[in-house]
């Protein structure tokens, strides 16, 4: 794959662009299905963890964690869904399969949150806070705080006239979310 | 207090100055007001991205029912696209046709052929680890075949079978098929039983049908095509392809 190529994929990644997604979980799903047959896993636990490992890499892939990948995706996307097979099911006495995780470790800049923690209870509040809210300001908090857009960037995205009518919009968004965390109880 | 609640918004976009990520390292110690605003904001991340994640998981529980529901009618449209293709070729002149009907093995090669992805060591620009055998993957990734039989030739764990397996598609990809072929038959040789030598098998038998078409022995091919287009359904490595090129060769 050219690094031309990969780029773009990254960008579409990054984008949230849903063909390039369903492309990449449509050629590799079979591929990997068997491969954790390898380990006995069943076919419904290998989607899941195959999904997972779909998450992890366009979460990655936003957070720019994987700028610099050289390999192609379904390499990458392997590696991932490697290290999740070996997390998931403890398989310490396959040594093949460690010895993957090992060079993964090695190679890949393995920055990522697999083990995703739990949300603690006023996070839970805070989501269902963030879900009742209109869909202007969930578009403008998604693409601040989990695309990592800044202020100039989503004033063209979402064609504010201005910086500071989209900062004047973004702390209403804010109060707004806060007055529901009030709302529902949460100590915020 | 509008600007000490800036540096929030300047973090988050990762455009502290150093003089800045000093104030609100300071803020962050001693203004509980600002921690607490901080901790909301950070929180607020990790939701959105929980959010997000959530939301990717039902899209991608659609790609599946999708899946499923395609494959079921999979087989008519392959066979409906090939009689269309057959007669959009049939209106473009007779050597055309010939052509198509009777493909040369060099045509079916080119059509079937594709180096194996490298699904064993994933490369990143930047890493530190610089072994012969990451090299080598680096080199057969980005197609450079000659480079990547040398190094795999002198990695330490050059025996192994993967690292025979990837060393023998690229003889395959700088046409030194036989040398391929003869690296690749000790593989589906090696023992039965567990399903990752089957797995290991499946994929070198398929290369080796590859390279004798390559070689314009017919025969041998097909022979080899005959053994994955009746593989069992546990694993199905090529089954479909296998079929088609068997069929192509009759």
């Amino acid at each position: 794959m050219s690094n031309q190529k990969l780029k773009h994929i990254i960008d579409q990644l990054k984008k949230g662009d849903q063909k390039t997604l369903e492309k990449i979980y449509v050629e590799n799903r079979e591929g990997f299905i068997n491969f954790s047959k390898k380990y006995n896993i069943e076919e419904q636990d290998a989607v899941d963890i195959y999904q997972d490992a779909i998450i992890v890499l366009r979460d990655n892939a936003v957070n720019g964690r994987i700028d610099a990948l050289q390999s192609n995706i379904s390499t990458y996307l392997f590696a991932i869904g490697k290290y999740k097979i070996y997390h998931n099911f403890r398989i310490r006495s396959r040594e093949d399969l460690k010895e993957d995780v090992d060079l993964l470790q090695e190679n890949v800049d393995f920055d990522v949150n697999l083990d995703e923690d739990a949300l603690t209870n006023e996070q839970k509040v805070l989501q269902k806070c963030f879900a009742e809210l209109g869909d202007r300001c969930q578009s403008i908090l998604k693409l601040f705080y989990y695309q990592g857009y800044n202020l100039d960037e989503i004033q063209e995205i979402l064609e504010y006239s201005n910086k500071k009518v989209l900062k004047s919009q973004k702390s209403r968004c804010l109060r707004q979310l806060k007055d529901l965390v009030q709302k529902y109880g949460g100590k915020i | 207090m509008e600007e000490r609640f800036d540096l929030i918004d300047r973090y988050f976009e990762n455009a502290l100055s150093p003089k800045e990520r000093l104030e609100f390292n300071d803020l962050l110690q001693n203004d509980e007001e600002f921690r607490k605003e901080f901790l909301f904001h950070k929180d607020l991340k990790k939701v959105i991205t929980r959010h997000q994640n959530e939301e990717l998981k039902e899209t991608l529980g659609k790609f599946e029912t999708n899946l499923n529901r395609n494959s079921r009618f999979s087989v008519v449209p392959v066979k409906w696209l090939a009689a269309a293709s057959l007669a959009l070729l049939l209106s473009l002149g007779s050597w055309m046709v010939k052509n198509y009907v009777f493909p040369s093995n060099e045509t079916i090669f080119e059509t079937y052929y594709e180096p194996y992805p490298n699904t064993v060591l994933p490369i990143v620009r930047g890493s530190e680890l610089h072994t012969i055998e990451y090299r080598a993957f680096l080199a057969y990734e980005a197609g450079e075949y000659h480079k990547a039989i040398n190094l795999f030739n002198s990695v330490e764990n050059s025996e192994e079978k993967y690292i025979e397996f990837y060393r023998a598609l690229c003889l395959i990809s700088v046409n030194k098929t036989e040398e391929a072929i003869q690296t690749l038959k000790p593989l589906i040789e090696s023992s039965p039983g567990t399903l990752q030598n089957m797995d290991c098998r499946q994929k070198a038998t398929w290369y080796i049908g590859l390279a004798y078409l390559k070689q314009g022995k017919e025969q041998e091919a097909r022979y080899f095509m005959d053994i994955l287009r009746n593989q069992n359904e546990e694993l199905r490595f090529k089954k479909e392809e296998a079929e088609e090129v068997y069929e192509l060769l009759k």
